[in-house]
């Protein structure tokens, strides 16, 4: 009988996450706390932009992807504004590729077609949020969902704050406008 | 600026986005009471504020990951000092287990202690003959093939003495010992066909401690004279196993080589190593193995490594 023992072991000097832990960047244990912090308000976020669940879906697991790649170069701190940047940037990708922001054809052009009852105001306000440009939209959900500031969300979306406060500024003006009409309608 | 009649809008719309500070938002709604016929536009405003809903992401276990990273145990001087007591305590406890595992086989099976001596006895015999230019007779060839059987009996033995005591002019003491009383005066009285290579290459000692291994144990006392880093781990049995030690704190650690070149693939080793191996004679395919698991760890460039290694093979 022979009998083969061995202990072997090895050491050497890289850089772990340990050592990445002192410049704030991020680890595996802060992404996945970014999956359970940000993983829903992500999704709702590109449900309402998008209007459609698998594509939200796709949207999310690839921003994810993409914030585990980078990991490295991310801080914990920033972790989820560069997780919303990339959905955003990916959102408006897909919707350029695919030309499926027809959010009009889904609702009733007209008055008339609207329901009889009375909607509730959330429903109202979903749907007039169709009325909305795609960079409206985005921002207003950006700032009413998930509470960033214009300098956020400026950072975001790659506009500078006065057009975020204008942009935003000219959408509550749609949605007042929208809300006014169907009132007089109803 | 404060608000007035003219700029309300601006600040509901900066109220509604909480993008005022507390007191701008107090003045804002200090100007909504005051203004009874503006608040229904401000009411108005502050319906197109969103209401969050619950949206729950139902395949998150689609996104968790797990770090895959190697794990890295940082070795230090003081673990390399707990590393190197553990392995002189393993070295001795090798050897004490040899010992007595040597012990009890003479007294239960003394054929196998006849084993080393096959080896020993052959081989050296050959060598003997390759270095007079002499030719062995056949008869005397044939005597030594069955003391190395199990079934050995006193009179081979014998014979294969006689053989031995014809070509060295030593006489074997008893059965039992030939195999000692076979190496030992070779070895010294022929120092010239222990380490042949001893002169060629620097690394010889190890060479010729590994022929020394393939040819059957060597007195310890010559082989630690050859190689300092070398330590035998049964001196005074001779027992089949060679215990080697090798330690290094610079680059290029003395490996144990082989004479088929097996290891000449390793020679550049600029890892620090601490290796410790138990090999018994005629074990090329283990050294192999042995080899295959110390090979070095994967290289980058400007790492600092240690490996201890730690091997027992028994038989």
């Amino acid at each position: 009988m022979i009998k083969v023992s061995f202990v072997t072991f090895w050491s050497d000097n890289r850089i772990t996450n340990d050592e990445n832990n002192g410049q704030g960047l991020m680890t595996a244990e802060d992404y996945n706390d970014c999956v359970k912090l940000y993983a829903d308000g992500l999704y709702r976020f590109m449900l309402k932009s998008t209007r459609q669940a698998e594509d939200a879906r796709d949207l999310v697991q690839s921003s994810f992807e993409k914030l585990w790649e980078h990991r490295a170069e991310v801080k914990a701190a920033t972790s989820k504004s560069y997780l919303f940047t990339i959905a955003y940037h990916k959102m408006i990708d897909l919707n350029r590729k695919n030309s499926r922001m027809e959010f009009r054809e889904s609702l009733p052009d007209k008055m008339e077609e609207l329901p009889r009852t009375t909607p509730r105001l959330k429903e109202v306000l979903e749907k007039a949020l169709s009325r909305l440009n795609e960079r409206q939209r985005s921002l207003v959900l950006l700032k009413d969902y998930e509470g960033y500031s214009y300098e956020e969300i400026a950072e975001i979306t790659g506009l500078n704050t006065a057009q975020v406060k204008v942009t935003l500024h000219r959408a509550r003006l749609i949605l007042k406008e929208w809300l006014v009409s169907v009132e007089n309608v109803l | 600026m404060e608000i007035n009649r003219n700029n309300y809008e601006t600040f509901f719309l900066l109220y509604l986005d909480r993008e005022l500070n507390p007191t701008e938002m107090s003045e804002v709604e200090k100007f909504v009471n005051d203004n009874a016929d503006l608040q229904k536009e401000f009411s108005l405003l502050r319906q197109t504020v969103l209401i969050p809903v619950e949206t729950e992401f139902d395949q998150k276990e689609l996104l968790f990951r797990k770090e895959e990273k190697r794990r890295v145990i940082p070795l230090y001087w003081t673990r390399i000092a707990a590393a190197v007591a553990v392995l002189v305590f393993s070295g001795w406890l090798i050897a004490t287990q040899l010992r007595d595992q040597r012990t009890g086989m003479a007294s239960s099976d003394s054929n196998m202690n006849m084993l080393p001596a096959k080896k020993n006895g052959s081989d050296q015999k050959l060598k003997e003959a390759d270095n007079s230019k002499a030719v062995l007779p056949d008869a005397a060839v044939n005597k030594i093939q069955p003391v190395v059987q199990q079934n050995i009996t006193a009179t081979k033995k014998q014979s294969v003495e006689n053989t031995f005591k014809t070509k060295t002019g030593l006489k074997p003491e008893n059965d039992l010992s030939g195999k000692r009383n076979s190496v030992q005066p070779l070895a010294s009285a022929n120092p010239d066909t222990k380490n042949p290579s001893s002169a060629e290459d620097p690394d010889g000692s190890m060479l010729a401690m590994q022929k020394s291994s393939a040819q059957g144990l060597q007195p310890v006392d010559s082989r630690n004279d050859a190689n300092p880093n070398q330590i035998s781990a049964n001196p005074d049995n001779h027992s089949p196993a060679l215990l080697i030690a090798a330690t290094g704190a610079v680059e290029n650690v003395p490996h144990v080589r082989d004479e088929n070149a097996a290891f000449a693939e390793n020679e550049d080793q600029t890892d620090n190593a601490i290796s410790v191996v138990a090999l018994n004679d005629k074990n090329k395919g283990i050294t192999r193995l042995f080899k295959k698991l110390t090979r070095r760890a994967p290289t980058v460039e400007n790492d600092r490594k240690v490996r201890v290694s730690v091997f027992q093979f028994s038989y």
